[in-house]
């Protein structure tokens, strides 16, 4: 039984638009590491909107409980599990995680910004 | 359509994005392909959420849930073999 169709709608409308269209963005992406971040969107943003569509029309407190618990799961995990899949990723590149002075990536404290504005 | 409701035309366009998921997942490098199933299995999971609610059966929302929470220790294993063996 629906109980307010047209924002259920809407709310799933904008979940599942916003699901094909980082997908599409993930597979045209260059590498791995600039595909990883399209994942987080996906659970961040249609993940919620789902539940929250879920939460309006299903009174039934054991729905909404496990609906919570998932996008909870989905968002945290996805954030661990995107951080070791970068962290492996690079490992199996460079051969090591931490920082090569050859590899010249810059280290900009916030004290030097400060300075930098000023 | 008969016994068709707004979540299970939504489940059925969210099966749309998993073709470009699916493209990664089958012709990207091992890097890729792992980014691909993480995506993948984060879509399966919505898609079994939107099913569930759209043959109102409460207890099927344990699969999303068991879903959700073996993903990620799939997903751990595999990014373990991607940095160690493979």
């Amino acid at each position: 039984m629906t109980h307010f169709p047209i924002l259920t709608s809407v709310l799933l409308g904008l979940a599942v638009a916003v699901a094909i269209f980082f997908s599409l963005g993930m597979a045209i992406m260059a590498d791995a590491f600039q595909r990883l971040h399209f994942g987080a969107v996906v659970a961040g943003i249609s993940g919620p909107l789902i539940a929250l569509a879920v939460w309006i029309e299903d009174n039934d407190a054991q729905s909404r409980i496990k609906i919570i618990l998932i996008v909870l799961l989905l968002v945290f995990m996805n954030a661990i599990l995107s951080h070791a899949t970068a962290r492996a990723i690079r490992v199996r590149q460079q051969g090591h995680w931490e920082i090569d002075p050859s590899e010249k990536i810059p280290i900009v404290s916030p004290d030097d910004k400060r300075a930098e504005e000023a | 359509m008969n016994g068709m409701n707004v979540w299970l035309w939504s489940a059925a366009a969210l099966l749309l994005s998993l073709i470009p998921a699916g493209i990664v997942c089958f012709r990207g490098s091992l890097e890729d392909r792992l980014v691909g199933l993480e995506m993948a299995s984060v879509l399966v999971t919505l898609e079994f959420v939107l099913l569930t609610e759209g043959f109102h059966r409460a207890p099927f929302f344990d699969i999303p849930l068991t879903l959700a929470i073996l993903s990620f220790g799939g997903g751990m294993v595999f990014v373990r073999f991607v940095q160690r063996w493979l």
